[in-house]
């Protein structure tokens, strides 16, 4: 599968749908985990450091401000890495000991940057911060003391990576899921897609695979499978109930025929009763005409012939046809002339014998419905997209508003009900063409009537053999 | 000839007989596919004539099972079936030809004449003759008293259909077929119009005519008398 059509994918793009919540999700439980854990950590922070005051104090309290003094410089000579911070500063401000030489002004426990110290060493990190508190020590002074936020930046380090390895894993396995779903649903579509396609070319009896799995896909499969087996039970009724009818009606109507004969061959009849047999016989083939016409039309609108489609070279059929019609059109005063140059020899898929009833049918429209002295040109154009079939004459035309009814069963223009015919050549010739997926056109040809087949461009098949 | 017949339609198929046994054949006549087949295969036919729907084993089946057998005795077809579809699957199966119904006697007649009497190796003939024409299939050169007949290839097919024929009726519908390719029924003169171009190139400079006009059925040559 190409990445455009992947991509293109309705499973694909939920994929990434889901991988973008995905990715939300684990985001929001980072923020809140960092937040919490950035918390917790400065309260745990807090409680050492009113302990610290309160051992401070006490050591104050019991053995003196000397004592204090040198509880403070072991304390600060133990901490050389500036995990803690202490100062302690005489009644005037004055440094009296500590690992830092003195810091800002203030009350309660707050934030201090470690800029705002004075004699910190340069080797704590500019970014460091200290929890810190001063407190009066009842007249002798007063003292800070902070407790750096090493801690809570490392595990605020921890949890950022963390959340970026998770983050990439996250996306990473959504991405992957998404490519792996959407070319199995890619797959199950396109096996669905196959199937519509043979049943369109006419194999009746194509399903879409089930793979028993039960997903959602199967459901609309069985379902798929269930209506194109209504469809093909439908088509097969239909010609089934056409060969029935056509049984049904046919054997009476060829007892009547055959009846009409015996007695015509029998002999002994005047001769003007003969004669009315005859005419009798006659309109008997004309019922069966138009009925097998009838039949005709149905069978090829239930489209099962595209299943013996074969290579068709649309100038081949020209040609045959041409010959056939050349001389009937010049006995009837008319001139048939085929495509000008050298046809394209391209073929597309079909049937020869409906290709060369649909040009034949329309040759013979020219031909019963144009007086004497008409021109009839047959042309074949290729075009990028598609095969053209022209049929033009210069006879006396249809009316705008009557061309698209004289595709219609049984239709015939009201100037024509007095010629022989049908009715149903045209509309032979529209379900013709139609089941080749061409489109049929009728144009003025000014004058003159031109009828235009739009054969869908040849595929892979036939190419330019020839 | 001897003629297997196998037709549930009582009236036709007393028709049908009635008019093949006035022509000089001997006809069985069976109602049923699996008489039919029972029958065809045990007994030597020169022709058999199917139904298409039968009661028992339906026609086509029935020719099949023949041509799996390995008879090659000629199968006529009668279907009520008109459809290309209907045609091809008939010949598929292993029939020589089919009549649509309802027909005309004289169509079926036609087509029985024109299968049983096949001449077996059909291609291997290279000249044929009717009176003074004379025919050559491989120089493609049609002589008539001597004179060369320049001939159009439709009815040059044409003339050799008729030739082949010698002596039997071809209907317009087996001309349309054998000629053009062409099943379906055209509603103009095709084989009319050529017929006539065809007697104007081959009958018309001459003293007699060898192509008849059969009324109603279609056209025949004849040795010229």
């Amino acid at each position: 599968m190409k990445l455009a059509e992947l991509t293109s994918s309705t499973a694909f793009r939920l994929a990434a749908v889901f991988a973008c919540l995905f990715a939300a999700a684990v985001l929001l439980v980072f923020i809140i985990l960092y937040v919490q854990t950035g918390r917790e950590l400065e309260n745990r922070l807090t409680v050492r450091l009113t302990n610290a005051r309160a051992q401070f104090q006490r050591v104050h309290q019991r053995d003196g401000f000397n004592e204090l003094a040198g509880l403070v410089a072991d304390s600060a000579s133990a901490s050389g890495d500036y995990e803690s911070i202490f100062v302690l500063t005489g009644g005037e401000g004055d440094y009296v000991a500590g690992n830092v030489q003195g810091g800002p002004a203030f009350g309660d426990v707050r934030w201090i940057k470690s800029t705002e110290l004075k004699g910190l060493s340069l080797k704590v990190p500019a970014e460091q911060r200290y929890l810190a508190l001063w407190f009066n020590l009842a007249g002798d002074g007063s003292m800070l003391i902070g407790l750096s936020d090493a801690e809570i930046r490392s595990t605020r380090d921890v949890v950022l990576r963390t959340f970026g390895w998770g983050l990439l894993a996250t996306v990473l396995l959504a991405i992957g899921a998404g490519i792996l779903l959407g070319q199995r649903a890619q797959q199950q579509i396109d096996r669905v897609a196959h199937t519509l396609t043979a049943i369109r070319r006419g194999d009746l009896s194509a399903r879409v695979p089930v793979d028993g799995g039960g997903g959602d896909i199967d459901v609309v499969s069985r379902q798929i499978n269930g209506t194109l087996g209504q469809l093909q039970g439908l088509f097969d009724s239909v010609n089934q109930s056409s060969a029935d009818i056509a049984h049904d009606l046919k054997t009476p109507i060829g007892r009547l025929r055959q009846r009409l004969e015996g007695l015509r061959d029998g002999g002994g009849l005047p001769p003007a009763n003969a004669q009315v047999i005859d005419t009798a016989i006659t309109e008997i083939d004309q019922i069966v005409d138009t009925f097998e016409a009838l039949l005709n039309i149905t069978q090829i609108e239930a489209g099962a012939r595209k299943s013996r489609f074969k290579p068709v070279q649309l100038s081949d059929v020209i040609a045959s046809v041409l010959e056939a019609y050349e001389a009937v059109a010049e006995d009837a005063g008319m001139t048939l002339t085929g495509p000008g140059g050298v046809s394209p020899d391209k073929s597309i898929s079909g049937d020869k014998d409906l290709l060369s009833q649909l040009l034949v049918n329309l040759i013979e429209n020219a031909i019963r419905h144009c007086p004497p002295g008409t021109h009839i040109k047959v042309d074949l154009a290729a075009r990028p997209e598609s095969l053209v079939l022209f049929v033009a004459d210069d006879g006396p035309g249809i009316p705008e508003a009557e061309r698209e009814n004289v595709f219609r069963r049984l239709y015939r223009l009201e100037k024509s009900r007095t010629t022989p015919g049908s009715g149903l050549g045209l509309a032979l010739v529209k379900a013709i063409a139609h089941l080749h997926d061409a489109e049929i056109g009728i144009a003025d040809n000014k004058p003159g009537t031109a009828f235009t087949v739009t054969f869908p461009a040849p595929s892979a098949i036939g190419g330019s053999a020839g | 000839m001897r003629i297997l017949l196998v037709e549930d339609d009582r009236q036709t198929a007393a028709y049908v007989a009635k008019g093949l046994t006035e022509d000089g054949h001997v006809v069985d006549v069976l109602d049923d596919g699996r008489d039919g087949l029972v029958h065809a295969t045990s007994e030597p036919y020169d022709l058999i004539i199917v139904d298409r729907m039968l009661p028992g084993v339906d026609g086509l089946t029935m020719v099949k099972t023949l041509r799996a057998t390995g008879s090659k005795a000629p199968i006529l077809m009668l279907t009520s079936l008109g459809g290309v579809d209907d045609r091809v699957d008939g010949l598929e199966a292993g029939a020589d030809d089919y009549v649509v119904k309802p027909f005309a006697f004289s169509e079926l007649q036609a087509r029985v004449n024109a299968l049983a009497r096949r001449p077996p190796m059909r291609s291997e003939e290279a000249v044929l003759r009717a009176g003074d024409l004379e025919m050559d299939l491989i120089s493609r050169n049609v002589r008539r008293a001597g004179q060369a007949i320049d001939l159009q290839p439709r009815e040059f097919r044409l003339l050799e259909v008729l030739l082949r024929n010698k002596g039997r009726i071809v209907t317009r519908t087996m001309l349309l077929e054998r000629v053009w390719d062409f099943h379906f029924d055209p509603k103009t003169s095709v084989v009319e119009t050529h017929i006539s171009r065809l007697r104007a190139k081959v009958d018309k400079p001459f003293e007699t005519e060898l192509i008849q006009t059969v009324r109603g059925t279609g056209y025949t040559i004849n040795e010229a008398r």
